[in-house]
């Protein structure tokens, strides 16, 4: 069985309601996220930005055989990416932030890319954070923001891949943001 | 955080006061909330916290942790392990690593040969770089680079190759902080912005008469030192960098350099101009603070760190730093400054308040420079402004009443509505005062538009209902574009077949923005009627009957019915101020509206206080910038500019021209008023030249979009004193002629609007020794006048004044 098809059978596995199977398509995800941003950020020059909507298209090109996708594992497979993306990007953001922390006194900057870095990825952490309570309060709103900030989806993308209309999907996200700008705002 | 028991009520509500238009949620919320403070508060806090957040998060974690995601390299991700302290690069030893990039790392090193312990950084390139054709390369372009001496450019003092055949670059070291940091620590102003700026454009320019581009210009590139000098750093580097690497890369380009000039992102060949365009980034982020690739910081703290307001700094970029910030960053590199150099002497010329480079020098803006370097001299000269104040204020009710209309009609639901909503979407893309001017592409929406109306007269034959409401619409919008003709047909068509229909708030509606254009066309008698029919209709919409009946007013006291049009005005104000939510849109309109009555009266200090709470409402709930507050700004300079307060008229007016100009574009009729009414102050400043221009502009787009109107009429009257003051009465005569004639088609001979008008014509006739026809023309204007206003108003002191110093004889008042 190739990598492709493999993909192919656990997501569809997945969608049919085998949860077991989340986790061995979710590493394998994550891997290959990682893999891929890391290669396009070598040849990254300061200031330069990542952007994470082709990384998770690129890794569905690679990842599913395309002679034999159908529309909805697309749909599957960009909500499951956008989930990986998110996790690689807050594990990111954690060791940066730990390393601040732990690291004693900021040399000094010749290139302050480093040094901008580290202040977002507490921002980023706080906006995690606020996108777990969003969760528990509501899972639909909160995996919109997966969806559209971590993955990168259209409107249209996140209304396919959750039945709903796409104005319910804009409003969503707008009441989404919100919600989350109100618990960043409150948290120390 | 958030309480998930409360969260469905909280966010239930939240859903539903964002899918109502934004002037009917809080009475939905404070209906919904049934006293509930808390709650309401919530849901308060959310919805205000609807814009901060879209531009806070943005729509991607990219926008949001751009600087974050670029950092995913970070040390011990992949990379090379770091050179130890101690290591020797040629005579260069390492002191500790400093920094990590994209393209490689970046050490604190010392000359181990000096006694003095000279510091440099060492920029190491990463491998992969490393090939026999980047090297050759970089050994020559390193000669190049160590011939710029300049004190804002750190040099480059040495180069070679690691151990493990790396690529190696030894800079000067720069202690210091990225410009933008610098500045904003400072809480520098933006001249002083503007002058450490300059300097690093004369650095870039330095390096460009040696065929040097930078490729690179960024904040992080241009640090500031403790003495307050910029520093350049790695000038050409990139270049260096750039090996085959860039030709290996495949598939769809991932790489957005944030300062990269759009040429540079095309691949294509880049060139002096390129850093010219980067340049203009870095000067957009000292002045504005907008930095690409980050969510936009808070107004407040940007204005701050600029020793300012966010209106003060909105007022400061307007104009000549913004024309000069979009010349630097034209998309075309032809469109672009020819160099650094003149980038920085057009600042220079902003600085010294001349006329800048970055825009063809069109007479207005002459005239404005003109102006501002001559504030001193003012000469007075009284001139007729009544009129306008008139007609300015009664077109914006009748403006406000278009958006209005369209917010109405968009409530009522139902199946059928529903095409009706759609071609709303797309109409009201063209309505000016729904629409930011850039997304308007007025051309457009008025194909769609005309396309639109044709289709009413046969799709809809079957369905008058329909019909009705799209007539309705369809006029309003045209209306709302200015376009009175089609806009006339179409409302009353829409009258007629709600009359048919027997719907009295449809009527109610049609008869309403009908009379809209009665009033902007100068027929306040037909308005009257119209509205008055309106008032009697039992709608049932009580919210509709307030808005009708402040019409009503305005439209009696374009009628010259002051008496009544002041009562109806205070009923009105007393019911919005009584209600459990205000309708502070419709005060701030009778606030406008009862200004102007008091200006009428001659009572300009009352009118000042009017104005001046109409101003301040609007800002408050409108934004600096928007169209409402720009024309508060022009009415209160009138009622400044009859108080003899020129100074301040001036600068209101400039102020309020530049706001309208911005929202609704050059074109429109309100901003084509207001430049009349500067053009009066300016004219009685003695700022002639100048006056004449803002008249020609307004004169010849008034003519334009309404035809003989009474604006047209106000500007002529007040152009032909100003040609007579410029030495040309043969064309001052032939102005106020056509005035006069103007205002007698439009309001007959007894209206005071006429005998304004003849009075103009007669002090003409008698400073031109014509006193036979100027005597005649004077007790004509003062008959009317008389029987338009009391004994004592200023009006009939002025014509009785001027009839007997023409050697008329005044009547006993």
């Amino acid at each position: 069985m190739s990598s492709e098809s493999d993909t192919l059978a656990l997501l569809r596995a997945r969608s049919a309601g085998d949860e077991s199977v989340l986790d061995a398509l979710f590493s394998r995800m994550y891997a290959e996220l990682r893999e891929i941003a890391r290669r396009r950020l070598e040849s990254f020059r300061p200031g330069d930005t990542l952007n994470t909507t082709a990384l998770v298209n690129e890794a569905y090109l690679k990842l599913v055989d395309q002679g034999r996708a159908e529309p909805q594992d697309r749909t599957h497979f960009l909500s499951l990416a956008s989930r990986a993306m998110r996790f690689i990007l807050v594990d990111h953001a954690r060791n940066r932030s730990a390393a601040k922390r732990g690291g004693g006194a900021r040399p000094v900057s010749l290139d302050d890319i480093q040094l901008a870095g580290d202040e977002r990825a507490d921002d980023l952490l706080q906006l995690d954070d606020a996108l777990n309570a969003l969760a528990e309060a509501d899972e639909r709103l909160a995996q919109v923001v997966e969806l559209r900030f971590f993955g990168g989806l259209s409107h249209e993308e996140i209304a396919l891949a959750t039945g709903r209309s796409v104005p319910t999907v804009k409003r969503d996200w707008t009441r989404a943001r919100a919600w989350l700008l109100r618990t960043m705002n409150e948290s120390p | 955080m958030i309480d998930p028991g409360r969260f469905r009520q909280v966010d239930d509500l939240f859903d539903g006061a964002l899918q109502l238009p934004e002037e009917e949620r809080e009475a939905f919320l404070r209906e919904a909330c049934r006293g509930d403070e808390v709650l309401l508060d919530e849901v308060r806090s959310l919805l205000a916290s609807v814009t901060s957040s879209e531009s806070r998060l943005g729509e991607n974690v990219a926008e949001f942790a751009a600087p974050l995601i670029s950092s995913f390299t970070g040390p011990g991700e992949h990379d090379e392990p770091p050179l130890p302290p101690g290591e020797m690069l040629g005579a260069w030893r390492i002191v500790r690593e400093v920094g990590r990039g994209g393209m490689g790392e970046v050490y604190l090193a010392e000359r181990a040969d000096d006694a003095f312990h000279l510091q440099a950084a060492v920029k190491v390139v990463k491998r992969g770089m490393d090939t026999a054709e980047v090297l050759r390369r970089f050994h020559a372009e390193r000669r190049i680079l160590a011939s710029l001496d300049h004190p804002n450019i750190a040099r480059v003092l040495d180069g070679g190759a690691t151990a493990d055949g790396r690529p190696y670059l030894v800079l000067e070291y720069v202690e210091g902080e990225p410009i933008h940091r610098w500045c904003d620590a400072r809480l520098l102003e933006l001249r002083k912005r503007v002058t450490l700026f300059r300097k690093v454009c004369e650095a870039v320019d330095q390096a460009h008469r040696r065929l040097i581009v930078h490729r690179d210009v960024k904040p992080s590139n241009v640090l500031v030192g403790e003495d307050g000098e910029p520093k350049l750093l790695d000038f050409g580097i990139a270049k260096l960098l750039e090996g085959d690497g860039e030709a290996t890369i495949t598939g769809a380009r991932l790489l957005t350099p944030l300062y990269a000039a759009p040429e540079q992102e095309a691949g294509l060949p880049v060139t002096t101009a390129t850093d010219v365009y980067s340049l203009g980034r870095l000067l957009q982020l000292l002045l504005s603070g907008v930095n690409p690739g980050r969510p936009a910081e808070d107004p407040g703290a940007i204005a701050a760190a600029r020793g300012t307001t966010p209106e003060g700094l909105r007022r400061q970029l307007r104009g000549d730093l913004d024309t000069i910030l979009l010349r630097a960053m034209a998309a075309d590199p032809e469109r672009r400054y020819a160099s650094a150099l003149q980038l920085s002497e057009d600042l220079g010329r902003w600085m010294e308040g001349r006329p800048v480079l970055a825009r063809p020098d069109s007479l207005g803006y002459r005239a404005g420079k003109f102006v501002r370097r001559n504030r001193g001299a003012v000469t007075a000269g009284l001139l007729s402004v009544l009129l306008v104040l008139t007609s300015v204020v009664a077109l914006a009710m009748a403006q406000r009443r278009t958006a209005e209309a369209l917010g109405q009609a968009e409530r009522e639901r139902d199946a059928a509505e529903e095409v009706v909503e759609i071609l709303q979407g797309i109409f009201r893309a063209g309505d000016p005062m729904t629409t930011r001017p850039e997304r308007l592409d007025t051309l457009r929406a008025r194909d769609l538009l005309d396309r639109s109306a044709l289709r009413l007269q046969g799709d809809l034959a079957d369905r008058p209902d329909l019909r009705a409401r799209l007539a309705r619409t369809l006029g309003d919008t045209y209306r709302g574009m200015g376009l009175l003709e089609p806009a006339d047909s179409l409302l009353r068509e829409a009258v007629e077949l709600h009359r048919t229909l027997g719907d009295p708030l449809g009527l109610s509606r049609a008869l309403n923005s009908l009379s809209g254009i009665e009033l902007q066309r100068g027929g306040g008698a037909e308005a009257v009627a119209l509205l008055r029919e309106a008032v009697a209709l039992p709608t049932g919409d009580p919210h509709h009957l307030l808005r009708v009946r402040s019409n009503l007013a305005s439209a009696l006291q374009r009628s010259g019915e002051f008496q009544e049009a002041a009562q109806l005005y205070e009923a009105v104000e007393a019911e919005i101020l009584a209600a459990p939510v205000p309708d502070s849109t419709l005060l701030s309109s009778v606030l406008g509206a009862r200004g102007a009555l008091a200006h009428q009266n001659g009572d300009f200090a009352a009118s000042g206080v009017l104005l001046e709470r109409a101003l301040e409402l609007d800002r408050g709930r409108l934004g600096a910038d928007h169209w409402r507050v720009g024309l508060a700004h022009v009415n209160l300079a009138f009622a400044r500019q009859r108080d003899g307060l020129l100074d301040e008229a001036d600068a209101r007016y400039r102020e309020g021209v530049a706001i309208l100009t911005d929202a609704l574009g050059t074109d429109h009729n309100l901003r084509l008023n207001a430049l009349g009414a500067w053009a009066n102050v300016r004219s009685q400043r003695g700022l002639l030249e100048e006056a004449d221009v803002l008249y020609r502009e307004a004169i010849q787009g008034i003519r334009r979009a309404e035809g003989p109107s009474p604006g047209l009429a106000i500007e002529l009257s007040n152009y032909g004193r100003l040609l007579e003051k410029m030495g040309d009465p043969t064309g001052a005569e032939s102005a106020l002629r056509e005035g006069l004639e103007i205002q007698l088609g439009v309001f007959g001979p007894n209206h005071p609007n006429s005998g304004v008008a003849r009075q103009m014509l007669a002090r003409f006739l008698c400073r031109q020794d014509r006193r036979e026809e100027g005597v005649q023309e004077f007790t004509e204007a003062l008959a009317v006048l008389e029987r338009a206003f009391p004994p004592d108003h200023f009006r009939v002191t002025e014509a009785r004044e001027g009839l007997e110093g023409c050697g008329g004889e005044a009547g006993a008042g």
